[in-house]
């Protein structure tokens, strides 16, 4: 997997979101986008996921143009957007199943994502009956479900409590490192961003302000040599 | 069973819900039983007393006990089965067709923005007219058989649920479709599997709205031009100065009401156990 972002400008309204950004990613990459709010990276995001197209520039994913959403492409949101009339495992089967494959195969990759994600035992409970935490997991699960070669993660844990946080990014640093899926993580929160990505991309009023790489190894403590300083350094950028 | 046991995991007492429910429902049964009985009992007396007294003509106001004599006469007679059967199966075909095609278009004016363009401004247009004032041009279009009856009640249901399923799909939540594309949904099942489900309870309510408004349209086309059903009891009734008839089928109106609510309430529940909210769900009593 390769993607490669060139020149991507959008506007909306006569207001430039995105200043022309280019970036190269490379297949295993847990990439952190970091800003904040309206500087444009959940603007990227959408433009990643095809869900809007760039004014000018190109996105493209294994050498095709992005031009609209596709399974190749997983996206987890905010508000994790479950289907609230599908139980937990009926959502994590909608990947497998509209991609048509073999029901019973199809339930089996549901059951193996969800027992990753540690609901297996919640299969039959709806979305409303579950935290927001657990919701948010369903949303990895069924995200992990059809088995994109991205993962695109719109401040998935914005709205959770610090502590199910802190759980959460365990969690997904060791999905990630068994599946070895690409990540594209959209957060506003500085520690989070050095905790989890192998990259961190600072994004300031459309611009990449800053590409570094975070070479402290995994798994990782606030504690670590480096993370402060790296900490200070970000926010340094962020501020000027 | 299962959900029993999953409940169990949410440590939810759930063995000891159904038995509260059960005495408090019937409690609650009870309850609203009490002020029914109370009508039908003063009734009852005013009736009984105008008949002793003479204050009015007794004829115009029989007491409940005489018209349950005069119900069941004509339960004996069959006309009470005959006009039911022949309503319900009027406003069932109606209802039917109406929904359906208000189900239709709406999903038609849901998918293209040109079709909104065009078939926005004629139904506000239409829309509005009450569909009684139809009625007659329904008669001499299609004469004075099941064909208009069946129009004029499709024709009520229709705009109720085409205006509340538009009304959905414009609110259906953009991330669940954004969701199942990025899953690989193609567009049809993003209408199957997505659309359809959210705007259910919008499709439900425009049906429960349709109902009032389907029966009036039931007993007034029934009314003109019918040799059956519970509207036509009731001009008959007039025609011969029958008014314990009269009373009998407007009781059996508010009856086959109910019972049309009800099934629609039934499978409002069942349809959509998924949703919570609302004030129960709110606070805790």
């Amino acid at each position: 997997m390769e993607l490669i972002i060139q020149d991507v400008k959008k506007s909306f309204q006569q207001q430039q979101v995105l200043n022309g950004i280019n970036l190269h990613i490379q297949t295993h990459e847990f990439i952190c986008v970091l800003g904040h709010s309206g500087c444009g990276k959940s603007t990227l995001l959408n433009l990643l996921a095809g869900f809007t197209r760039p004014d000018s520039g190109s996105v493209v994913v294994d050498g095709e143009h992005v031009k609209s959403p596709s399974k190749d492409r997983g996206v987890v949101f905010q508000e994790h957007a479950l289907f609230p009339w599908y139980t937990v495992l009926e959502n994590v089967l909608f990947g497998p199943d509209v991609q048509g494959i073999d029901k019973k195969e199809a339930e089996q990759k549901a059951r193996k994502y969800l027992n990753m994600t540690g609901l297996g035992e919640y299969a039959d409970h709806y979305p409303s009956q579950l935290s927001g935490g657990m919701k948010q997991r369903v949303g990895i699960a069924r995200a992990l479900a059809a088995e994109p070669k991205i993962l695109l993660m719109d401040e998935p844990f914005g709205a959770l409590d610090v502590f199910t946080k802190e759980n959460m990014r365990n969690e997904l640093i060791d999905i990630w490192s068994n599946l070895k899926t690409t990540i594209i993580f959209i957060t506003h929160d500085i520690s989070e961003a050095i905790y989890l990505a192998d990259r961190i991309i600072v994004m300031k009023e459309g611009y990449v302000a800053s590409d570094m790489k975070v070479n402290i190894p995994r798994p990782r403590q606030y504690t670590d040599d480096g993370f402060a300083e790296m900490a200070v350094e970000i926010e340094r950028t962020l501020v000027q | 069973m299962e959900q029993i046991k999953n409940m169990d995991k949410l440590k939810v007492p759930v063995t000891t819900v159904p038995l509260q429910m059960n005495t408090e429902k019937k409690e609650h049964l009870a309850k609203r039983m009490i002020p029914i009985l109370t009508f039908f009992l003063a009734w009852e007396l005013i009736a009984r007393m105008n008949m002793a007294l003479e204050l009015a003509n007794p004829m115009f106001f029989p007491p409940p006990s005489h018209i349950a004599v005069r119900a069941v006469e004509m339960i004996q007679e069959g006309i009470v089965f005959a006009s039911l059967l022949s309503s319900t199966l009027r406003i069932f075909a109606g209802f039917i067709i109406g929904a359906a095609l208000g189900i239709g278009l709406a999903l038609w004016i849901g998918k293209s923005k040109k079709m909104e363009e065009w078939a926005t401004p004629i139904l506000n247009m239409i829309g509005p007219i009450p569909s009684l004032a139809l009625l007659p041009l329904f008669i001499i279009w299609f004469g004075i058989g099941e064909v208009p009856k069946v129009i004029l009640i499709a024709w009520t249901v229709f705009f109720p649920v085409l205006t509340n399923t538009v009304e959905g799909i414009k609110s259906v939540n953009s991330n669940y479709i954004r969701s199942a594309l990025s899953l690989g949904a193609s567009e049809r099942q993003i209408y199957r599997k997505v659309i359809l489900p959210s705007v259910l309870p919008n499709i439900l309510s425009g049906a429960q709205i349709s109902l009032g408004l389907a029966f009036s349209a039931l007993i007034v086309s029934e009314m003109m031009g019918a040799t059956s059903g519970l509207g036509y009891i009731i001009v008959d009734a007039r025609n011969f100065f029958k008014l314990s008839d009269m009373y009998v089928a407007i009781i059996l109106i508010g009856i086959e009401y109910s019972f049309f609510s009800f099934i629609l309430k039934q499978i409002d529940r069942r349809m959509l156990s998924w949703r919570q909210g609302g004030f129960s769900q709110a606070v805790e009593k």
